[in-house]
């Protein structure tokens, strides 16, 4: 993992006090964001403990006057006001606002889908869910500055109509959208010789946005930058992500440092028929990924919960055998580890570092996620070993179906014909992959 | 000039049961509605307030209240912001204090928001925004007494938005 990713980390993992269990559904990019599918965020949590002479009705709620039972849920969580949104008519209308305006939660999506037209056939998302969506994390992912902005001999050309693409297809795609933070997790090349905090490319993208919403640039920079004075070594720098805003006059202010906002990822659509079911493994084994990508710093976690959660307080010396730290306190662990020793994350036996209660747990978890990525793969390879079976009749009447879908299927539309989707010319790929076996 | 040994001033709230009550005024005050009162009546009036929608037991329920925060700081411009309602925790005291009955509680609610005690009432919000916690939409029903009135439509809508919250 590249240094610039470690705040992302620290972001990630939780510090003492530790008030609730370990979170074995953790997702997390390679670059140490969270990510949050969904039916996590909205997942009942335990009732309140009532306190010994608390009442645990109140019958009266519907005399209250309206504004009152809406400061009633101004208090409820994303999590409580979904159930509530299920209650009754009334209580539906004010809880659903209250849920989608949550000024905490980005639904996530990726720039490149946008770009592309932001086409039905090209996305995982359940498209209606999106309509209802007012807070927009985008994902500007590496090589989209090259799309929008390409440098010839050192200067840039700025491809106004693909930029005005994007939007197009995200007021298509978010008609209630109010907020957007366009998140680049990464730091723009050297010979882009970005002079500003918020790179060129990515300025330029926010100026297109349109202006009844808010436009947020979510960048990774130097920790108390000074542009141009920085003469340290890049792996020597230390990082932080911070969220710019574009004020009147092309000025860019820093609004805050730190995530402060949660990343959800938007329910799935469904798969439905042959289009469907090849898509639905490519979605399926990106989740998994996550949370294989998850496993390590649960395991920090887990460690330093093992010594110091639970009224324990024991100090524990460093596990890697190359250092010589000592932790007596409830997160110092966590923080040094991650500071310390990140590049040893996707090293092999990651977590022989553990005690061997807690490291038959996290073996046992890693093999559940390794069966689920087998379980992907064996589905994709059935598919194959049916495209390739002799007499290619089992192939004409999948590549029937393909096109038949593809053809009707506003759900797999790409804005292309059937034979010239992307879909389609993806599959084929994967299917003659198999001649290289 | 004020000295340390001169008695607290005090107010005379008259409930909507006819009772009056004395208390004194900083305590009072935490109520804005009064504290509003008093200032429009000028410095030394010596009038009862009348409080018409409150009976007496309530209002000693919130003067108890009102002395217990009388130091507290007033409440700020932003006390509507969303930093207000991130957190449904309550302090020990508080909590304490709102062991009271259905009635009490939906009571003082109302009297909080009458009087302006935007404190008292997001206390009294946020216990009966606990109760919410962690139940499902017919436990909701039951503790509240809400009927389930959905039409077709919107029973169609829900089903789709349950969709969403599986894991699929």
């Amino acid at each position: 993992m590249f240094p610039e990713y470690v705040c992302n980390l620290l972001a990630t993992l939780r510090y003492p006090p530790w008030t609730k269990e370990l979170n074995w559904g953790l997702h997390m990019t390679m670059e140490g964001e969270e990510r949050i599918p969904f039916h996590s965020y909205v997942q009942p949590g335990t009732a309140s403990t009532c306190f010994p002479g608390q009442i645990s009705s109140m019958p009266q709620f519907s005399t209250l006057p309206v504004e009152l039972q809406l400061r009633i849920l101004s208090f409820c969580s994303a999590r409580t006001l979904f159930q509530v949104m299920r209650v009754s008519s009334a209580l539906r209308i004010e809880a659903s606002k209250l849920f989608w305006a949550n000024p905490d939660a980005y639904f996530l999506v990726d720039a490149h889908w946008l770009l592309n037209g932001g086409h039905p056939g090209y996305t995982g998302c359940d498209l209606p869910f999106l309509s209802h969506v007012q807070n927009v994390e985008i994902e500007y992912h590496h090589g989209r500055d090259d799309e929008i902005c390409p440098l010839h001999d050192g200067v840039m050309e700025v491809r106004r109509e693909l930029i005005t693409n994007l939007w197009k297809s995200f007021k298509k795609r978010f008609p209630n959208a109010k907020r957007v933070v366009i998140n680049q997790n990464w730091v723009s090349p050297p010979w882009r010789n970005e002079t500003e905090p918020v790179p060129q490319a990515l300025q330029i993208l926010i100026q297109y946005c349109p202006p009844e919403i808010e436009a947020f640039a979510f960048i990774v920079e130097e920790e108390n930058l000074t542009i141009g004075t920085s003469t340290s070594v890049p792996s020597m720098k230390k990082w932080q992500r911070s969220l710019y805003r574009r004020s009147a006059g092309d000025i860019w202010t820093r609004v805050g440092t730190g995530r402060r906002h949660k990343t959800i990822l938007v329910p799935m659509k469904h798969f439905h028929g042959p289009v469907g079911g090849f898509e639905r493994l490519k979605h399926e084994g990106e989740r998994v990924l996550l949370q294989q990508h998850g496993l390590w710093p649960l395991s920090l976690e887990a460690l330093d919960r093992h010594y110091f959660d639970n009224k324990k307080h024991k100090s524990f010396s460093c596990p890697y055998s190359d250092c010589d730290a000592y932790f007596e306190k409830a997160g110092e662990w966590t923080v040094h580890a991650i500071e310390s020793h990140v590049k040893d994350w996707r090293m092999g036996k990651r977590f022989c570092i553990l005690p061997d209660e807690l490291r038959v747990v996290f073996e046992e978890r890693e093999r559940a996620l390794e069966g689920n990525k087998e379980e992907i793969n064996t589905q994709l390879w059935k598919t194959i070993d049916e495209w390739n079976e002799e007499g290619g009749e089992k192939r004409r009447q999948m590549e029937r179906e393909w096109m038949e879908q593809l053809e009707n299927d506003e759900a797999w539309n790409t804005g292309k014909t059937a034979r010239e989707s992307g879909l389609w010319r993806e599959f084929l790929l994967q299917m003659e992959s198999a001649q290289h076996r | 000039m004020a000295t340390s040994t001169e008695a607290p001033k005090t107010v005379t709230l008259t409930t909507s049961d006819n009772a009056d009550i004395q208390v004194e005024r900083e305590v009072a005050e935490r109520s804005i509605l009064i504290k509003n009162l008093l200032e429009d009546l000028g410095g030394d009036s010596n009038e009862a307030i009348p409080i018409p929608n409150v009976n007496e037991a309530v209002m000693k329920k919130v003067l108890e209240w009102c002395e217990q925060h009388r130091k507290d700081p007033p409440a700020s411009q932003d006390d509507d912001s969303d930093s207000r309602k991130k957190s449904t925790d309550i302090d020990e005291w508080d909590q304490k204090f709102m062991q009271v009955d259905q009635e009490m509680l939906f009571e003082i609610i109302l009297a909080a928001n009458y009087l302006d005690i935007k404190a008292l009432l997001d206390v009294g919000c946020k216990t009966v925004a606990n109760m919410i916690k962690g139940k499902s939409p017919d436990e909701i029903r039951k503790t509240f007494n809400i009927q389930n009135d959905f039409t077709p439509e919107e029973e169609d809508q829900i089903r789709r938005e349950n969709e969403w919250a599986e894991d699929r």
